[in-house]
């Protein structure tokens, strides 16, 4: 289809068994809203839509960053006037608060917002893949509402997702309102997705990453310098009310002094392994099941999970509940000891395991960040016990701690390095990133192949890409089809009639060179039609059509030779090196073969 | 809008239409704008609503943390401190009231945790290095504590730097006298009275008290006679000076000064042992000033008190002896029982004490010579004087009269390092000015 074709509605799209309230009211929201685009806009205004999207890049970026910081005053709010500005243990409204929340958040979830359940990346995902970009305001106003309610009330989730898809959703609206086409609708999500998410980190960097890494796959020109743009101005307007300051303090962290101190790192990547695995196997076990069971109880669901995280908070832990971005900062000004870290810890993969299978709106960002940071304190602070000559301060385990279980449990490896350059500001982290992170993605990748969100869209009847796949897939070249110039090569300036008898019997194609290095593929049944038509003596160039076969190269992909061997039956493949020299052919069959037989 | 021009040329109709389209595009845009602003003033009345209250709430935990600490309830403290930091990150009275709070909470740990940290986004902070002095005080970790106290001494000090140095490195001192550490304490306190202000009586009054309890009493008096340059009047200088003066033996000042503090009206406030103390000792400098038989005294005065101090050597040397040919114990052993039983009030006892843990080195003494042979060398020393000693026979031979002297000071000390410290006052206060007769009337 081309951008000048009408959108499908989402409706014709979305045909996974109805099995889910979630996908139910998807196809009837998505039947709604969209009113194609008139076709002649293309014609009207060629350059259109491009020139727009560089303007409406901007106006996304800067209205996500002011939803992301609304947003995040919201649950501030909403924690203060609930929970109270100081939360702590024995306090019976740290039972009572969760409870209610999960109660009306639950409700709103199942009667007003179907939309909205969800971390947002796998939605903003299914919007780019399954609905043309689309992802209606309700769904944006049921996000903003019911994840500020849950995370304000205390579910263990983050706002980081939800800002995500926020972002996505203002720019699918005001992508629709534009009526831009359909390739442009499908564009603008994950620019909205990034602004969202560099609002809500103040990290753009990272952002960016996270969007490329997991939310489209691939590195695409076309969208790019709009995602690049978009991030930068939501950055812009977050820090414009926050402060240049990163979402962390992090202390000064001395480089690495010692090789020898990467072995300290290599734990931390075995520890952060560890509990990516068990994170994942908790709400790969959880959720599902709690899916299965009668569709009411999904209106008790959040309020239970939020009772049993405000147990946690009530009886010890009130650190766990929300986002919890105070403990992180305390972990990383070692405030805390190693013990009640690694209990820190652990209770916040329990408690956002509850709080996300529950249904709950919220993301998963913040508590895995939380998580790690709190293992990677433990572990460091553990290590310098038991090694007082170790060099690195806590806050360097804590930061690395947060990228090791962001890399082994959101499975996103370039994220995860960026995200702790960009978080401590300090670049001489980067060895035992790089080192603690592939352990633990190593580890995490070895006992569950299948990444979080993958389980997560197929847990929800989805069916969309996997981008861990994606990256992994070894791409075919035309090197890998190439075939040995196993069939006539003639000159263009010889003559018809020298050419014909030239041919053996059996040749069907043959390849003709050209006085100006570009190549002809011929049949022998366009030679018979151009003999018919002139003398023998003539020329066989002055008969050639005007168009000629493409230039192709060995390296590159093989899917770059289909759309050309439906008019040419023969394709050189010419040395980049000594341009009109030839490394081989390909022809349809042998394309077709190779794929064949890699799928077998 | 130039993007707008068509390649291919339009019909009217298509020309109508594509100028809706600019207007509609035109007005999009407009309105999009509008919306921005309006959210960007509804986002900054909610953040700026938020952060205020923030605000409030901060310094309302911050107050009731402070409160907490001063009524002495450090738990109830750190809540609130902490409470106080979630709401403002990053603020440093905060931090710091915090690890106060978990120091007085008992939470070493944590405090040196968080004081760490302080000094690592802040290194050379001067508050900081001694707040983990003292938690490294209170951990016993004396190497770390020292420094930490070092650090102190050396870091940055906002506000009257020179005065929190010097309570730093005061601080620091107290801690090496608790420690046992008399030398390393002496010269901090050099260094500190150096560096003090003639005028800052406090700290210097200070400093010479842990002088004194440095076991420097040579220093502490040289402090206390500079400061009574600058006040004459100063009673706890009187007092130290009479004190310091007392146990360097120059008794003639102590008799002074001691004498200037028990008429002095602050002294009627002093403790009553302190206050018998002052008297015992000013006693006990006039007793020592009139056996001393002072070169500039006249040659009648001087043989009188010759001839005193003759008689009570020869009744020291002669129980001595007496001693050792009953006994074959030593009769030092008697000496720290007595000392033990003796009040430290008492400046006698002090003095025999200190005469005990450092015996006497005499002109005869050697280490091969037993015990017995120096009594035995003191007495043929005696008899080799004559057996009677006038006035006149003083008076006339001053070659007499310095032997005497120096027969009676050899007999104090060999006795002393024989038989124990003198129990009798006469005694231990001959044995004193044996010790260092010069000094004695020194000013």
């Amino acid at each position: 289809m081309t951008g000048n074709d009408p959108a499908v509605s989402p409706k014709e799209l979305l045909e996974p068994p109805a099995i889910d309230a979630e996908v139910a009211a998807a196809k009837q929201e998505a039947a709604r809203p969209y009113t194609p685009h008139r076709p002649d806009i293309h014609k009207l205004a060629p350059n259109r839509d491009e020139r727009l999207f560089l303007v409406l890049s901007i106006f996304i970026g800067v209205i996500s960053g002011l939803l992301a910081v609304c947003f995040r005053v919201s649950i501030n709010w909403f924690q203060v006037l609930t929970l109270g500005s100081a939360p702590r243990p024995g306090q019976l409204r740290l039972l009572i608060v969760p409870m209610v929340a999960g109660a009306v958040v639950g409700a709103l979830v199942q009667i007003v917002f179907p939309l909205a359940r969800g971390s947002g990346v796998n939605q903003t995902k299914a919007a780019l893949y399954i609905f043309n970009g689309f992802i209606s305001f309700k769904t944006v106003i049921g996000k903003f509402i019911t994840a500020a309610m849950a995370i304000g009330g205390g579910f263990s989730l983050g706002p980081e997702d939800p800002s995500l898809q926020i972002g996505a959703g203002v720019a699918s609206m005001i992508s629709r309102r534009l009526r831009l086409s359909r390739e442009r609708l499908r564009l603008f999500a994950p620019i909205g997705a990034a602004a969202g998410l560099a609002a809500a980190f103040n990290a753009p960097i990272s952002a960016i990453l996270f969007v490329v890494e997991e939310v489209i796959g691939r590195w695409s020109a076309a969208v790019l310098g709009s995602i690049v743009l978009a991030a930068f101005s939501s950055v812009v307007v977050a820090r414009w009310f926050g402060g240049p300051e990163p979402l962390f303090r992090i202390p000064a962290i001395t480089p690495l002094r010692d090789p020898r101190e990467l072995i300290a790192y290599a734990v931390l990547g075995v520890v952060g392994g560890v509990a990516a695995l068990i994170f994942s196997k908790a709400l790969g076990y959880l959720r599902p099941w709690l899916r299965s069971l009668p569709r009411w109880t999904r209106y008790c669901q959040p309020p239970l999970a939020g009772l049993m995280v405000g147990a946690i908070g009530y009886f010890g832990a009130p650190q766990v509940m929300g986002a919890g971005y105070g403990a992180i900062d305390q972990a990383m000004h070692g405030q805390f000891t190693w013990k009640f870290l690694l209990v820190l810890g652990l209770l916040k993969i329990l408690a956002t395991t509850l709080s996300f299978s529950s249904g709950t709106p919220g993301g998963m960002f913040a508590p895995t960040l939380f998580a790690g940071a709190m293992l990677g304190a433990s572990v460091g602070t553990f290590e310098k016990l038991l090694f007082p000559h170790l060099s690195i301060p806590v806050a360097g385990y804590a930061t690395v701690g947060m990228g090791v279980l962001f890399a082994g449990f959101l499975r996103a490896p370039l994220t995860s390095v960026f995200m702790a350059m960009e978080l401590s500001g300090n670049y001489s982290i980067v060895l035992p990133v790089i080192l603690a992170n592939t352990i633990a993605y190593l580890i995490s990748r070895s006992f569950q192949p299948v990444p979080i969100f993958e389980t997560l869209t197929v847990q929800d009847g989805l069916d969309l890409p996997s981008m861990e796949e994606q990256r992994e897939e070894s791409i075919l070249h035309l090197e890998d089809a190439l075939l040995p110039v196993n069939i006539p090569v003639v000159a263009g300036r010889d003559s018809v009639g020298k050419i014909a008898s030239s041919l053996a019997p059996n040749t069907t194609s043959f390849l003709i060179k050209l006085w100006d290095g570009s190549w002809y593929s011929m049949t022998r049944e366009e030679l018979t039609g151009i003999a018919a038509l002139c003398t023998p003596e003539t020329l066989l160039d002055t008969m050639l059509k005007p168009d000629r076969t493409p230039t192709l190269f060995p390296d590159l992909p093989l899917d770059s030779a289909i759309p050309y061997l439906a008019r040419w039956p023969v394709l050189p493949i010419q040395n980049r090196a000594a341009k009109g020299t030839l490394n081989g052919i390909v022809t349809l069959n042998d394309v077709i073969q190779r794929y064949q037989n890699q799928v077998g | 809008m130039a993007f707008l021009h068509p390649k291919t040329p339009l019909s009217t109709g298509e020309r109508l239409e594509r100028r809706h389209l600019l207007v509609s595009d035109t007005l999009s845009l407009t309105i999009l704008a509008v919306i921005t602003v309006a959210l960007a003033l509804v986002t900054n009345a909610i953040f700026q609503s938020y952060a205020s209250h923030q605000t409030y709430l901060s310094r309302r935990w911050l107050t009731r943390g402070v409160s907490s600490l001063h009524q002495n309830d450090p738990q109830a403290a750190v809540y609130a401190l902490h409470s106080a930091l979630a709401l403002a990150p990053g603020d440093r009275t905060i931090e710091m009231q915090l690890a106060e709070a978990l120091a007085s909470a008992g939470r070493l740990q944590e405090a040196a945790a968080y004081f760490n940290t302080l000094a690592e986004s802040e290194p050379g902070e001067g508050v900081i290095e001694i707040q983990l002095a003292r938690l490294a005080v209170r951990e016993g970790n004396v190497a770390q504590a020292l420094e930490y106290y070092r650090r102190a001494i050396d870091g940055d000090w906002k506000g009257n730097g020179a005065v929190r140095r010097r309570e730093a490195r005061l601080e620091m001192v107290g801690f090496l006298l608790d420690q046992g550490r008399y030398a390393q304490a002496r010269n901090e306190l050099l260094v500190a009275a150096g560096n003090a202000p003639e005028d800052d009586t406090a700290d210097l009054l200070k400093i010479g008290q842990l002088m004194e309890k440095a076991q420097s009493p040579a220093d502490a008096f040289n402090l206390y006679k500079s400061l009574l340059e600058h006040r004459p009047s100063l009673f706890e200088a009187v007092d130290g000076a009479g004190r310091t003066a007392f146990q360097v033996g120059h008794f003639a000042e102590a008799a002074r000064y001691l004498q200037r503090a028990v008429s002095d009206p602050e002294a009627a406030r002093l403790p009553d042992k302190e206050s018998e103390a002052l008297r015992n000792m000013l006693s006990q400098s006039r007793r020592l000033l009139l056996l001393y038989p002072s070169p500039q005294l006249s040659l009648h005065d001087r043989g009188i008190r010759i001839l005193a101090d003759r008689r009570i050597a020869q009744d020291r040397l002669a129980s001595c002896l007496a001693a050792q040919t009953t006994s074959n114990e030593p009769a030092v052993s008697s000496a720290p029982a007595a000392s033990q039983t003796g009040e430290s009030l008492n400046p006698l006892k002090n003095l025999a004490r200190r005469f005990e843990h450092h015996p006497v080195e005499t002109a005869d003494s050697s280490p091969a010579t037993s015990p017995a042979d120096k009594l035995r060398a003191i007495q043929a020393r005696w008899k080799q004087l004559p057996a009677k000693v006038t006035l006149s026979s003083l008076a006339n031979t001053p070659a007499l009269a310095s032997t005497q002297i120096q027969l009676i000071y050899d007999t104090e000390r060999v006795t002393a390092e024989v038989c124990g410290p003198p129990t009798e006052e006469d005694d231990v206060l001959l044995l004193k000015i044996a010790q260092a007769p010069d000094a004695v009337d020194q000013e």
